[in-house]
C-alpha cells in the first residue's frame, strides 16, 4: 500500500504555498517507506504518475470560512467535473478527478492567514507547521 | 422584482463571454461576467525551449497577437540578460510592428467590432458606388451577418447613416492595409514573425521601408478625415454615452513602445507612458509589487465537525481557493486600455497626447473628464490611433542604415524574467522562470483580466460589471444599452481566460485541527 | 439569372480568432464582396453565423445556429475555427444556453456537423488540434476530422490548416464547393492545389542552401536551416503567394518556417529555432 503526499499551492503567495512547506518539512520528519512525499508546488500535475498509489493525501491551503489558522483534514468530499479554476493550469483536483479513480484521496490544509504577495509563510501559518506534521504522522501510521 | 437575463455569446468581441444581468425596475442592479473557454496555454508552454514562448503565446490572441509576443519578447530578453542591450535599429523596427496593431485594432474596434450598435446597415436609400452594392445585399432573403441584430435604437438620419455605413467598407480595407504595414517588417499577420528575443529578424531595405510609408499615409488619410469625423458624428447623436458605463474609474498602464532601450520597463520613457490615475486626474507612477490578485467567488461549500464537537463550519463561503485570477493594483479594480493609457499620458501631461486631448474635447465641446464613459473610449482609441500614425514616420526615419537588429545572448541554465507592455486592449504582462535552460514556469496577465475580472473577495466588482451596474435598460429583449458598454472595452476573452466561479468540491466530512 | 444562395455557419470553438482576421485581410477578392456580393456569377454565400463581425447577440444568434440544423439542413457550409474540446465533458469550452445549462462547443458542433453539407476545418487548430492540443494537450482538444469519427458522421470535410491560414486557402476551396466540385486533396484532407508544395522546393533563399551558405544569426543572408527552419517538411505555397497581399513573408522577412500547415504544429517543429538534428546530409 503506497500513499503519496502531494503538496500544491502557490509559494510566491505566503499562506497558499502551504502546502508545499509543510510538504518539504514532512521530508524531514522519518515517515515510513512506503510513504512518498513530493512538494509539488506550481508544477506540472500531469508530470505525477499516480497509479503508483493507492492513497494520496493533498496538502494545499484550502478556505473553508473558519477562523484563520486553522487545519483541516477532509476525508470525505466529491468533486464534480466543472471548469477548472486556474487561470494558468488545470486544477490538481480537476485531473485527479477523471486520473485517480482507483485511489483514495484526502485533503489536508490550513485557512489562510494572507495570500497577498511574499516568499514565506505568515508568522501564524508557520506556528501551524508543527501541528500538521503531527497530525499527518499520526494518521500516517493510523494507514489513513 | 428583479430579473435575471444572460446574454451568451457576446458576439463582435474576440473569444467567448457571457454576461449575466439581474434587472430591477429597468435597472441593472447586479452583473456578472464569465470566459467561457480554457485552453491551457500556460500548461502548453511548460518544458518547452524559453525562445518558442515568444511564438507560442502569440496565439493566445489572433486580434492582438502583437502584443503578446512584445511582452514576451520583453520577458525573455529580461531573463537573457539582454534587456538593455537591444539595437537602436532593433528598438524602433519593434515599435513600428506593434503600433501598426495597435492603429489596426483602432479602426477595427470602432468600425466593425462596435459601430453596427449604432448604425442601420438597412437604412440606405443611394445607390452610389459606395453602398450601392448594400442595396442590393437588402434584396436578399437572407441577410446574415447584419440581421438578427439588437433592435430598436438606431437614429442616424440617412444621410449620416449611408456615409458611416460606406466608411464601415472602406474600414474593411483600412484595417487589412494596417495588417499590410505590420507584415512589412513582421512578416506577416496574424502571428508574425519580426520579434525575436534580443531584437529583430529582419533587416529593413529601402524598398520595403517605402512599402511601409506608402501604406501609414493611407491609413493616416482616412483615420484624420473620415475615423474622427464618424466618432464625433456618434458622440453628437449620442451624447448619453458620455454619462453612462463610467466602470471602476481607476486606470492602469504598464506604458508601451520605447522611447529609450535602458531600464526597468515599468520606468523607462515609453510614448504611451506607464503609471495610474483615477477620476481626479492625477498621475502617480506604477509600483509593479502592489499587484495582487483577488480570489474569487465559492470553491467549497460544506460542513466540518470537530471529533465529538458539534461545531460546523459556514455552509457557503464565499472566498475561492488558491491560484486566482482577477488582477487588483492596492487591493482595487482598475481599468486598462485606451482610455487609460489616454488619461495616464493626460494626467502626467505627457506630450502629444495631452494637446491632442485637449484639442479634440474642445472641438466636441466637452469635458475632458467625461471621457470616462462609453463614448470615452471610443475618443480615446481615435486619439490614439492618429497619434500613433504620425509617430511611426519620426520612427522610420530614425532608422539606420547600418548597425545590429538583434544582440546576442546565450540561453541561461536557470534564470527568471518579466515583460510589460499594452495590448490595444490594456496592460500586458508575462512572468517566466527558466530552469534547465526549459520554461519551468509561464504566466500572462492579460488586459481583459484587469477588464472583466469577476468579484474579488470583498465582494467588489470587476471594471466591466462596475460599469453596468446602474444601467438602464429600456428594453430587455433588446439590451442594445448592455451591449454598447460590453462593446467599449473591447473584450479579449482568448487572453483573459477563465471563469472561476464553480462549486467543484462539496466537503462532507472534515475534522478540524 | 437566378441567384443561388450558400449558408455559411462559421463556428469558433477552441481557437484565437486568428483564422478570423487573416481571412478578413483577404486582398484578391475583398471581403466587402465576399460579405455582400456574388462569389461567382450567380452564387453567394450568406454568413449567417460569423461572431467576430455579426450584429445579434445572444439568444437570437443561438436561434440561428439552431434553425439551420432544421432549415438549412444539408444547405450549409460549416466552417470550423478552433480545436474541439472534449476534455470535462466538454465543459472547456461553452456556448450559449439552453433552459439555464451551458452547452458545451463539442455539442453544437455534432449538431452542426450532422446536418451541412460540408466541414471546412479552417487553421491548424480545427485540422490538427494545433497549439491548444499540443503537448500535454491539458483540455481534450480533437481535431474535426477525430470528431466526426467519434461522433460517427459521415461529410465531405475539407482541413485548410495553417496559423493562421492564408485568406487564398479559403476561399479558393470555398469557390471550388460552390461551383459544385471537391477540391483533389491529399492525404491530410489538404488541397493540393494550396498545399501540394513543399516550401523548401520553392524558396528563394534554396540556392543558399545547395551552394552550403547558411544564416548563423537573425538577420544574416543565407538559408536559415541552422536557425531553425523547418521547411523541408512544410507543404505550403507560401513562397510563391507570400503574405498580407503578398508584401512578405516569413522566410523572407528572414524568420525561419515554423511548419505551422503540418498535423503535428507545433511540437513537430518545436524548438522553433534549433535546426532537426535528424535530417540527412546537412548541418
Amino acid at each position: 500500500m503506497k500513499t503519496l503526499i502531494l503538496g500544491i499551492g502557490n509559494t510566491l503567495r505566503q499562506d497558499d504555498g502551504f502546502g508545499v512547506h509543510l510538504a518539504e518539512a514532512l521530508k524531514k520528519e522519518n515517515l515510513p517507506e512506503n510513504v512518498e512525499i513530493l512538494p509539488l508546488g506550481t508544477e506540472d500535475i500531469l508530470s505525477v504518475a499516480f497509479e503508483k498509489f493507492q492513497k494520496i493525501v493533498i496538502l494545499d491551503c484550502i478556505r473553508l470560512g473558519g477562523e484563520k489558522g486553522t487545519l483541516y483534514f477532509i476525508d470525505d468530499f466529491t468533486f464534480s467535473c466543472d471548469t477548472p479554476v486556474s487561470s494558468h493550469q488545470m486544477h490538481p483536483l480537476s485531473y485527479l478527478a477523471n486520473q485517480a479513480k482507483e485511489q483514495k484521496v484526502f485533503l489536508f490544509g490550513i485557512e489562510p492567514y494572507s495570500t497577498e504577495w511574499g516568499q514565506t509563510l505568515t508568522p501564524k501559518a508557520e506556528k501551524r507547521i508543527p501541528d500538521a506534521i503531527e497530525f499527518i504522522k499520526k494518521e500516517i501510521r493510523k494507514c489513513l | 422584482m428583479s430579473k435575471k437575463i444572460v446574454i451568451d455569446p457576446i458576439t463582435r468581441i474576440e473569444g467567448h463571454l457571457k454576461v449575466e444581468l439581474h434587472i430591477e425596475n429597468g435597472v441593472v442592479v447586479d452583473a456578472k461576467s464569465s470566459g467561457l473557454l480554457f485552453r491551457g496555454l500556460e500548461t502548453i508552454l511548460k518544458n518547452r525551449d524559453p525562445r518558442d514562448a515568444n511564438q507560442i503565446t502569440q496565439r493566445v490572441c489572433g486580434v492582438c497577437p502583437q502584443a503578446h509576443a512584445s511582452a514576451s519578447s520583453m520577458c525573455l530578453d529580461d531573463a537573457f540578460g539582454v534587456r538593455d542591450s537591444i539595437p537602436e535599429n532593433a528598438r524602433l523596427i519593434r515599435n513600428l510592428i506593434h503600433s501598426s496593431n495597435h492603429i489596426h485594432n483602432s479602426i477595427l474596434h470602432f468600425y466593425h467590432l462596435a459601430l453596427l450598435d449604432y448604425m442601420d446597415v438597412t437604412n440606405v436609400k443611394t445607390d452610389n458606388p459606395q453602398v450601392g452594392i448594400v442595396l442590393n445585399f437588402l434584396k436578399r432573403e437572407e441577410k446574415g451577418p447584419f440581421i438578427p441584430r439588437e433592435e430598436g435604437d438606431f437614429r442616424f438620419p440617412v444621410e449620416i447613416n449611408q456615409r458611416l455605413l460606406s466608411n464601415y467598407l472602406k474600414a474593411l480595407d483600412m484595417r487589412r492595409v494596417a495588417h499590410e504595414m505590420l507584415a512589412v517588417f513582421g512578416g506577416k499577420m496574424p502571428h508574425s514573425c519580426g520579434i525575436v528575443p534580443g531584437g529583430v529578424n529582419t533587416r529593413p531595405d529601402s524598398g520595403r521601408i517605402s512599402n511601409f510609408l506608402g501604406r501609414v499615409l493611407e491609413v493616416r488619410d482616412f483615420i484624420k478625415n473620415d475615423y474622427w469625423e464618424d466618432v464625433k458624428t456618434l458622440v453628437k447623436f449620442y451624447p448619453e454615452y458620455l454619462e453612462i458605463g463610467a466602470g471602476c474609474k481607476k486606470f492602469l498602464a504598464f506604458g508601451a513602445f520605447d522611447l529609450e532601450g535602458k531600464g526597468d520597463y515599468l520606468e523607462r520613457k515609453r510614448f504611451h507612458p506607464s503609471g495610474i490615475t483615477d477620476e481626479k486626474l492625477q498621475w502617480e507612477p506604477l509600483n509593479g509589487k502592489n499587484i495582487t490578485e483577488s480570489v474569487h467567488s465559492s470553491w467549497y461549500e460544506g460542513k466540518t465537525t470537530y471529533p465529538g464537537d458539534g461545531q460546523t463550519c459556514p455552509k457557503r463561503v464565499k472566498d475561492g481557493y488558491s491560484w486566482i485570477k482577477s488582477p487588483r493594483y492596492n487591493g482595487r479594480a482598475y481599468e486598462v486600455g485606451p482610455l487609460a493609457r489616454t488619461l495616464i499620458a493626460y494626467a502626467r501631461k505627457s506630450e502629444p497626447v495631452y494637446s491632442l486631448v485637449e484639442s479634440r474635447m474642445k472641438e466636441i465641446s466637452v469635458d475632458a473628464k467625461k471621457l470616462i464613459s462609453v463614448m470615452g473610449r471610443h475618443i480615446s482609441r481615435a486619439i490614439e490611433a492618429q497619434l500613433l500614425i504620425e509617430e511611426t514616420i519620426s520612427w522610420t526615419k530614425a532608422i539606420k542604415e547600418t548597425g545590429d537588429y538583434v544582440a546576442a545572448y546565450q540561453l541561461p541554465e536557470e534564470s527568471t524574467g518579466a515583460g510589460f507592455s499594452e495590448a490595444a486592449r490594456g496592460a500586458v504582462g508575462h512572468w517566466i522562470k527558466i530552469k534547465n535552460r526549459k520554461i519551468q514556469n509561464y504566466q500572462i496577465i492579460s488586459p481583459s483580466t484587469w477588464n472583466m475580472s469577476p468579484k474579488d473577495e470583498n465582494g467588489n466588482p470587476g471594471p466591466l460589471e462596475q460599469s453596468l451596474i446602474g444601467t438602464k435598460v429600456r428594453n430587455e429583449e433588446n439590451p442594445v444599452e448592455v451591449l454598447r458598454i460590453v462593446r467599449s472595452f473591447d473584450p479579449c476573452l482568448a487572453c483573459a481566460v477563465h471563469i472561476l466561479d464553480r462549486k467543484n468540491l462539496t466537503v462532507k466530512n472534515c475534522i478540524l485541527i | 439569372m437566378e441567384t443561388k444562395n450558400y449558408p455559411v455557419i462559421w463556428f469558433q470553438a477552441a481557437g484565437c480568432t486568428g483564422c478570423s482576421v487573416s481571412i478578413l485581410n483577404t486582398s484578391s477578392f475583398k471581403v466587402k464582396h465576399l460579405l455582400l456580393d456574388e462569389l461567382v456569377p450567380g452564387k453567394y454565400l450568406s454568413f449567417q453565423f460569423q461572431p467576430t463581425i455579426m450584429a445579434g447577440s445572444g439568444e437570437k444568434v443561438i436561434n440561428v445556429l439552431k434553425r439551420a440544423v432544421d432549415a438549412e439542413k444539408e444547405k450549409y457550409i460549416l466552417i470550423v475555427e478552433g480545436a474541439l474540446p472534449f476534455g470535462e465533458n466538454g465543459t472547456y469550452g461553452t456556448i450559449g444556453e439552453d433552459n439555464g445549462r451551458e452547452i458545451p462547443m463539442v455539442e453544437r458542433f455534432e449538431s452542426l456537423a450532422r446536418n451541412c453539407f460540408a466541414v471546412v476545418a479552417l487553421g491548424d487548430c480545427s485540422s490538427f488540434g494545433g497549439i491548444p492540443g499540443a503537448c500535454p494537450n491539458p483540455t481534450g482538444i480533437k481535431s474535426v476530422e477525430q470528431s466526426l469519427k467519434d461522433f460517427n458522421i459521415d461529410k465531405p470535410f475539407i482541413n485548410i490548416p495553417g496559423c493562421p491560414p492564408h485568406p487564398d486557402w479559403l476561399i479558393g476551396t470555398v469557390t471550388t464547393l460552390i461551383l459544385g466540385q471537391m477540391p483533389l486533396l491529399d492525404d491530410l484532407h489538404r488541397p493540393k492545389e494550396f498545399y501540394g508544395g513543399v516550401i523548401h522546393d520553392n524558396c528563394p533563399r534554396r540556392g543558399d542552401f545547395d551552394a552550403g551558405r547558411f544564416a548563423r544569426s537573425f538577420g544574416e543572408e543565407g538559408c536559415l536551416y541552422l536557425l531553425g527552419c523547418k521547411g523541408h517538411f512544410a507543404y505550403a505555397d507560401c513562397p510563391t503567394r507570400q503574405w498580407n497581399s503578398g508584401i512578405n513573408w516569413c522566410i523572407k522577412n528572414g524568420a525561419p518556417c515554423l511548419a505551422c500547415v503540418e498535423p503535428d504544429f507545433p511540437d513537430g517543429a518545436c524548438p522553433f529555432y534549433e535546426k532537426l538534428k535528424d535530417f540527412p546530409k546537412i548541418g
